[in-house]
């Protein structure tokens, strides 16, 4: 069983990174509603659950806030910058507070200091009602779920006379939740008896909204003694005819609907017909009916979702993954004894096996935007730390990454950010010297990217300097003196062990452990990185990464009676090539390739596999990044489901090689390095063994 | 304000509030008894409740002769106070005085 303070916790940190999204939203935009229903909504659940599980302290720790954003929605109270920095101390102090049930002392007393600045911050206007440390009711606790209220509206006939407007009471309603109203004359209206000051005027509203009533009735405070008011609830399975609008809206009794309803004819037409009621009130309750419907479709229960130990999904996948070795086994004892009936199960079980890993792939994928938001708070604390103007733009939230990838992807973003926020942008004054906004732009970006995942960090600050970064490395013995670098390898150098041209060394960065450690944990999970520069306008760091690291779908090829797995998604095409078609470039192989040369390499070569070469080889062409490269190789095998293993610590660094997988007769088949072959092939690094 | 009969049009004040309303009900009062009328709402800044009761009622007075009013050249801010009272559906409104009918 999973203990409920547990899930509390978890939910908790999910809670505090919804208010800390919000109050971010909220610097840029301090009135947009939708933030602040959310900040209040992350309070008030903190509270209520932290009560029922014995976070007494925590609970009337958040009441307050709670309180807080209650009277913020109200606009009883402005956001300013500095109470958005108050909530900020407050939501730390929370995250806290929730590391232990009964907090120490200390912990008390800098609750009640945070306290007492949010009661001068709110400069004098105190809080409305004492904090209650009992537990909230089980009511008070569950989400709030927006409420479809209709509301009727009768102003009094002296309204206007009386210096009401209705503009204002409507404006103030819409304010509560999306709004379809209907303004209308009384029906009962003569063109004769009209008096221009004399209100006729009448409104349904109806209202989807999370406040509840009581906040409904305080729009109507000063005019609810003489107007006619009426609110009430449409449930969601509350069926909403035109007969039933129209009764309740006073056209037509419930009588003369039953009657109508009895010619099994559209209601409202009939009651037009019949002059019971004018078109324009019909047309009223069809836009009623509409936007009833549409609101109650929205409403339908969402999908249920349970939360799983991460234990337990990687035991799932380790289980898929040993499914899809035997799996393999299956298929060659079929093939080997050539059973028809075992050949079909083993075919079925292959559906069924794939079928299984894609769901078990689809449960470990998230979103990458729960990553892009924990930056925008480091962001932000990071420029007002240095007196700097960020801002930070995020795009391509929606992107879905393996969760092991993911969590091990913040370190390495997390480096690359505080370096441009330290090295990168210039502050306000320096930026305005050089004609540039006083805010610099760091932006974020995550997209698809030729079946991988393509990260993108760019800044619009200093751009990287090649003569400090060249005389440096010459400096720390790096390169020689006499090296004939391009740009590509001059910025490469950045990511050596050891290297940093920051002048004085920070607590944001410039020790020269950053890049390079960037660079080993983009590679360890089979990813690239790569950098571009320009002196004064800005750098941008691209990282491309797989979906999973799990199991791949791979291309099987065989060298001589070695069989090595290319991930499918690198792959373009499989040509046949002679050795008699190939040229060569400066030391490099050339393959001819839909009008282009292609640089390619021979995989018996790489791995000096012993063995006859056949006069026909098959190239499989392949791409990683902005590379193409042609691998030859003797024989294409086909499509594998690759469960990628660890080569262990003694094989592990293996050049072009970045695990094995078992194969169904029990064999061994190495998964190739793709991008360290291309990249190797460039610099004709690649080592025989 | 002006008055034509002859292209049954007429141009809004800047102001249609309870403090103009009963004035131009009594100048509009007799001349929307005939035909079809176009409303040109270009010069008009301040809207009240009061001044959109005034239209809907106009409205209704030509419907019911089974005439038109369309309100034509209406300014962003008065489309957002007819789109928040519930009545821009109700009112036939026109963007320009020269579309067609």
């Amino acid at each position: 069983m999973i203990d409920p303070v547990q899930i509390f916790k978890e939910e908790a940190a999910e809670h505090l990174h919804v208010l800390e999204t919000a109050l971010l939203e909220l610097e840029e935009h301090p009135n947009d509603q939708a933030q602040i229903s959310a900040a209040f909504r992350a309070m008030h659940t903190i509270k209520g659950a932290g009560g029922m599980v014995g976070y007494d302290h925590l609970s009337y720790f958040t009441h307050h806030l709670e309180t807080f954003f209650d009277r913020v929605r109200d606009g009883r109270l402005a956001l300013t910058s500095e109470k958005i920095n108050l909530v900020l101390e407050a939501r730390d102090h929370i995250a806290t507070l929730l590391e232990d049930p009964e907090p120490s002392a200390e912990l008390m007393v800098i609750s009640e200091t945070l306290l007492r600045h949010f009661r001068q911050s709110e400069s004098g206007t105190a809080a409305s009602s004492a904090p209650s440390q009992s537990a909230p009711s089980v009511a008070e606790t569950a989400d709030e779920q927006s409420c479809l209220y209709r509301i009727q509206i009768k102003p009094h006939r002296n309204a206007f006379k009386d210096g009401f407007d209705t503009l204002p009471v409507i404006r103030e309603l819409r304010s509560l939740g999306p709004c379809h109203v209907s303004g209308y004359l009384s029906p009962d209206l003569l063109d004769e008896s009209f008096e221009a000051d004399t209100c006729y005027l009448a409104f349904t509203v109806l209202l989807s909204s999370q406040c509840e009533r009581a906040a409904l009735d305080d729009v109507f405070m000063f005019v609810q003694d003489d107007w006619d008011i009426q609110i009430s609830t449409i449930g969601n399975d509350e069926a909403c005819r035109v007969g039933d609008l129209l009764v309740k809206d006073g056209a037509i009794s419930p009588e003369v609907l039953e009657s109508i309803i009895q010619t099994q004819a559209r209601t409202g037409e009939l009651a037009q017909q019949q002059g019971l009621v004018d078109k324009e009130q019909v047309d009223r309750a069809l836009a009623e009916q509409n936007y009833i419907r549409q609101q109650q479709k929205s409403k339908q229960p969402e999908e249920q979702s349970i939360r799983v130990p991460q234990r337990k999904l990687d035991s799932l996948m380790d289980q898929v993954g040993e499914l899809v070795i035997l799996q393999a086994r299956v298929d060659q004892l079929a093939l080997d004894l050539e059973h028809e009936q075992l050949a079909s199960m083993a075919e079925e079980l292959e559906r069924l096996v794939t079928n299984l890993r894609e769901i078990t792939f689809d449960i470990r994928m998230l979103p990458i935007g729960s990553t892009f938001g924990r930056f925008r708070r480091l962001v932000r604390d990071l420029a007002q730390e240095l007196g700097k103007e960020v801002e930070l733009e995020t795009q391509g939230e929606d992107t879905e990454l393996d969760k092991v990838v993911l969590d091990k992807l913040v370190d390495p973003l997390v480096h690359i950010l505080r370096n441009s926020l330290d090295h990168g942008i210039e502050t306000p004054q320096k930026r305005i010297e050089q004609g540039k906004t006083g805010k610099g732009l760091l932006s974020l970006k995550a997209s698809h990217y030729q079946g991988q995942i393509l990260i993108e960090i760019s800044d619009d600050g200093a751009g990287l300097d090649k003569d400090r970064i060249r005389s440096k490395a010459i400096e720390k013995g790096l390169i020689r003196e006499d090296a004939q670098l391009d740009n590509q390898e001059i910025y490469a150098l950045i990511f050596e062990p050891g290297f940093s041209t920051a002048a004085k060394i920070s607590d944001v960065s410039g020790r020269g452990v950053g890049m390079d450690v960037v660079r080993s944990s983009i590679e360890s999970l089979q990813g690239r990185v790569q950098l571009e520069s320009e002196k004064g306008k800005g750098t941008r760091i691209r990282i491309l990464l797989p979906m999973t690291l799990s199991i791949i779908e791979g291309l099987m090829v065989a060298v001589s009676n070695e069989k090595y797995v290319l991930p499918l998604n690198l792959v373009e095409e499989c040509i046949e090539t002679s050795a008699s078609e190939i040229s060569t470039k400066n030391g490099s192989r050339l393959i001819k390739h839909r009008n282009q040369m292609v640089p390619c390499l021979r995989l018996r070569e790489c791995f000096s596999v012993t063995g006859v070469q056949p006069s026909l080889e098959q190239t499989v062409v392949v791409r990683s990044g902005d590379t193409q490269l042609g691998i030859t190789v003797d024989e294409v095998i086909g499509n594998f489901q690759t469960v990628v293993r660890n080569l262990g610590r003694l094989y592990q660094d293996t050049p072009g090689v970045l695990g094995a997988t078992i194969l169904g007769d029990g064999g061994i088949a190495m998964i190739l390095d793709v991008g360290q072959l291309a990249g190797a092939n460039d610099s004709n690094k690649v080592q025989t063994t | 304000m002006t008055v034509s009969t002859e292209k049954q049009q007429w141009q809004s004040p800047a102001s249609l509030t309870i403090y103009d309303i009963k004035q131009v009900d009594q100048q509009m009062h007799e001349p929307l008894q005939k035909g079809s009328w176009m409303f040109d709402l270009s010069a008009l800044k301040d809207l009240d409740s009061t001044g959109v009761q005034w239209l809907m009622m106009a409205q209704r007075r030509l419907q019911k002769r089974g005439e038109l009013l369309q309100l034509v050249n209406v300014q962003d801010e008065i489309k957002d106070i007819f789109a928040v009272l519930g009545v821009l559906e109700t009112l036939s409104l026109k963007q320009e005085t020269n579309e067609d009918d």
